[in-house]
């Protein structure tokens, strides 16, 4: 702990625009139309616009704190100023939400994989699978991990190109009257949003390993306007193909949305769809699970690999824990309000503490 | 257990005192092909002895003998012979280890005295090209424009080979011997000036530090010297072209080149390197990228097309219009077999031909391309054993896989399939998808030599893409790929293409 990561194990910091987006779309972007909806309506591209704002100014605040720490992580930031077992709890909290995350997205494709395309594979099968994939990559280090969200994110950028069949039958009047809401829905809908944009908190546990954190902070605000700039297309589209009662009965708009195109060879694009997920739920997983174990390797001391099967058996355990049609809505939202608390309440007291404390101690010194 | 033990000391006891010159001679005389003699009858004692089977007897009774006779008054001290005697490769030394690897080595020994520790003196007539091959075309990797001549089995030919092509002194053989049996020698070759010193630390510290017993070929080394051996993918590439190695060294890697193997191994390589032909290069920049771009395809095209007919006729078979699936379901109407068991027949079947076709000579060989081709191909479709279009394929992919230049990544290529298969026959596209990615993160584990795989890909490298999934014209190929950290990054300096609105 609090050891300066050696330079040869650290990435470039222009990766951590991939590391950033690709641990924050996730199955989300699949689902988050209806919820996101749910408040403004028509004007929740407002929210989602906000949110992401919002998200540069918490990355700001990360950044911030973590150039006040030696180690240059969390752990060693609580460490250094409110001593060990701080770091522990801290740790150990990750550790839990990092699991329920890693469980969620695999739950939730999971069931698209069994409604979409296998209704009859068993989804221990399906987890299994993803869970030794994300196994494997993890356990070949930091960097073979950032490489999978390179290509995670390089890889399925062909498919915005497929929003445009659903734009030869957009309706842009679905937009009007525009900005017609009052402040609480648009709070609403914010809060619906926050779920997707979360994951780029993770970046407070791997940052060590890039080189020249001040330099790579400009990468990871692209990462999150490049986050935002997805959402918002896919919304945009989504509101101008859906109308808004339609939409409040669709699960999953953006497959709905792939489902009308048509090729010469391939009548049924949204399996292209749906398989392409794995590249983008996979790079998520593994960034995840390869911050959590880390974190657990430096408190624990015990190596990483005996860390990584845990995780991979709880996270196994997590999904099957109980099988009913609302599983998965429990799931999210626990793991909604875990991230939204810790990002939203936690990040700024602590950033706000820690201010003060170095305040202090600088008029001491003085 | 105590046998072994007992053993080992003894072994290590006869390793720590020397044995003297006169042990050596005795064990030497044990194998018929060691021969003794002394030139002159009574007089000084002068005593010649030598490996029959390794020394050129020409140089022995055409050059060494006569100098001999001429000079018989001066023979009292070596060092008056070594003036004497018309050859290069001579050494005075007392050391009986020495003379024994020597001995073994070609040299012959002239003994002065009969004292045992009075110095030899040891000269080169080693034969090397006795039993070697003297045509030295490429047999395996051929191109249609470029140089046609290759590496051969000696080392001293390939080096003088790779000289002829860059006689500058920069270029620099550094010469081990390793193997505990085949002493062979081994060269590594690099530019000075232009290789990374920590690349050449990294190459030496490996080579040093192998310990093995006989090497055959150079293939061995590249084993040995690999940063990772669990992996199908090769981490060096190895040719047996001239312009393919010094190319290679001229960007920056180094080469290795072992005695007895007409293949040279260039390192550190990655992914793309495998699939660059020499022949792209002699062809005008446009169609040589054409044509990496179609062996790339065919690369992808050869490990998904069959699995990728597996997961559809299994499992998704929705996917297709019916204009196709029309077709797919006819041509498949009497096969009984499921697609999987029916595409696993197939494939084996092309890896059998292809292995006996390897195997057998080459007049024999073609016979069996007819075979192959036409009775199994029809009869199987006739006993409906497969589909046409399967057969169609199957046997798209196995050209596909011919494409790769470099032999054994085409092989990789082979085996790649199999797995892909299989997971396509039991989770359909989920299978193939889950594959893809481990695949990916297989290549971005590996490393060679401490470089990444996957450069340029990942690490993303701005700069090295002119010459990746496409070759750019020479006006942009004048810089070393800076992931090699090379000392020196410019190759030359690009002259202006002509411009016709200007001149004319």
């Amino acid at each position: 702990m609090g050891v300066k990561v050696k330079e040869s194990l650290q990435v470039s910091p222009y990766l951590l625009w991939f590391l950033v987006h690709g641990s924050q779309t996730g199955v989300g972007m699949l689902s988050f139309q209806r919820k996101v909806a749910g408040g403004a309506g028509q004007d929740a591209w407002v929210s989602l616009l906000l949110v992401g704002l919002l998200f540069h100014l918490l990355l700001w605040m990360m950044f911030k704190l973590l150039s006040y720490s030696e180690g240059g992580d969390i752990l060693s930031l609580h460490r250094e100023y409110f001593g060990k077992w701080a770091a522990v709890m801290i740790a150990g909290w990750f550790y839990v939400y990092g699991l329920l995350v890693v469980a969620v997205q695999i739950k939730s494709y999971g069931e698209i994989i069994q409604v979409w395309i296998f209704p009859d594979q068993p989804l221990w099968v399906i987890t299994a699978l993803i869970l030794l994939v994300c196994a494997y990559i993890v356990s070949g280090g930091f960097r073979t991990v950032t490489g999978i969200s390179f290509f995670g994110v390089i890889i399925p950028s062909f498919l915005v190109l497929s929003l445009y069949f659903p734009l030869k039958y957009a309706h842009w009047n679905n937009f009007l009257p525009m900005l017609n809401h009052d402040t609480g829905d648009y709070l609403l809908s914010a809060r619906h949003t926050l779920y997707i944009y979360l994951g780029a908190e993770f970046i407070l546990l791997y940052l060590p390993f890039i080189k020249n954190p001040k330099q790579a902070q400009k990468w990871a605000h692209l990462g999150i306007a490049h986050t935002t700039f997805i959402y918002l297309i896919v919304l945009v589209v989504t509101f101008a193909y859906f109308n808004l009662q339609l939409l409040q009965h669709t699960v999953w708009p953006t497959l709905i949305l792939s489902k009308i195109i048509r090729l010469f060879f391939l009548y049924r694009f949204d399996y292209v769809y749906v398989f392409t997920w794995f590249i983008v739920i996979v790079p998520t997983c593994c960034i995840i699970l390869w911050s959590i174990v880390h974190a657990m390797k430096q408190i624990s001391g015990r190596p990483a690999r005996l860390w990584l099967w845990i995780s991979v058996l709880i996270v196994g355990v997590i999904v099957q824990l109980e099988r009913s049609p609302v599983s998965l809505q429990k799931l999210e939202a626990v793991t909604a309000a875990a991230g939204s608390l810790f990002i939203l309440c936690y990040l700024p007291l602590l950033f706000v503490w820690i201010s003060i404390i170095r305040a202090y101690k600088r008029r001491l010194t003085k | 257990m105590v046998d072994i033990k007992k053993r080992k000391e003894a072994g290590a006891d006869s390793s720590a005192v020397a044995p003297s010159l006169e042990d050596i001679l005795q064990r030497a005389g044990k194998s018929q092909d060691f021969h003794q003699f002394s030139p002159f009858e009574g007089e000084a004692y002068i005593q010649v002895s030598y490996y029959k089977s390794m020394v050129d007897e020409q140089k022995l009774t055409l050059s060494l003998l006569p100098a001999l006779q001429q000079n018989r008054a001066a023979l009292s001290h070596p060092h008056d012979m070594k003036e004497i005697l018309p050859f290069d490769d001579m050494l005075l030394t007392n050391d009986p280890r020495e003379i024994e690897s020597k001995l073994c080595t070609g040299y012959l020994l002239l003994q002065f005295s009969a004292a045992t520790d009075a110095e030899c003196l040891l000269v080169n007539i080693r034969n090397d090209t006795l039993g070697q091959r003297t045509s030295n075309d490429t047999e395996n990797e051929f191109s249609v424009v470029g140089p046609k001549a290759g590496f051969v089995e000696n080392l001293d030919t390939n080096l003088h080979l790779l000289r002829q092509q860059m006689p500058v002194p920069e270029l620099i053989f550094r010469e081990l011997t390793m193997g505990s049996i085949s002493k062979t020698r081994v060269a590594y070759v690099y530019l000075d000036g232009v290789t990374n010193p920590q690349l050449i630390e990294t190459v030496e510290q490996r080579l040093t530090s192998i310990d093995f017993e006989i090497f055959f070929d150079s293939s061995q080394i590249d084993q040995l010297i690999a940063d990772k051996s669990n992996t199908p993918f090769p981490l060096f590439l190895s040719t047996e072209r001239i312009d393919r190695v010094a190319f290679a060294i001229s960007s920056g890697q180094v080469a290795i080149f072992s005695n007895g193997s007409p293949y040279g191994v260039t390192g550190p390589s990655n992914f793309l390197d495998f699939f660059i032909s020499p022949e792209d290069y002699y062809l005008p920049w446009i169609l040589g990228s054409f044509f990496r771009l179609i062996r790339i395809i065919s690369v992808i095209f050869s490990i998904f097309a069959a699995p990728l007919y597996v997961a559809v006729l299994t499992y998704h078979f929705e996917v297709l219009p019916d204009s196709i699936l029309g077709p797919l379901i006819m041509s498949r109407l009497h096969v009984p077999l499921p697609p999987v068991m029916e595409v696993i027949f197939l494939e084996i079947t092309i890896e059998l031909l292809r292995e006996a076709g390897a195997r057998l000579p080459t007049k024999i060989g073609q016979t069996l391309g007819i075979v192959g081709g036409i009775v199994i191909g029809e009869a199987s479709v006739r006993a409906a054993l497969t589909s046409n279009i399967l057969i169609i394929i199957v046997a798209f992919s196995a050209l596909a896989s011919f494409t790769t230049p470099i032999f054994k990544m085409a092989n990789t290529i082979r085996l790649l399939r199999f797995p892909f298969i299989i997971l396509a026959a039991l989770f359909g596209g989920l299978g193939l998808i889950a594959g893809f990615f481990l695949l990916l993160g297989h290549l971005l584990r590996l490393k060679s030599l401490g470089m990444p795989y996957l450069v340029p890909l990942f690490p993303f490298r701005t700069g090295n893409l002119q010459d990746s999934i496409f070759r750019a014209s020479f006006q942009y190929l004048h810089t070393r790929s800076k992931f090699l950290r090379p000392l020196k990054l410019s190759r030359y300096k690009p002259s202006a293409d002509k411009e016709d609105i200007d001149d004319e």
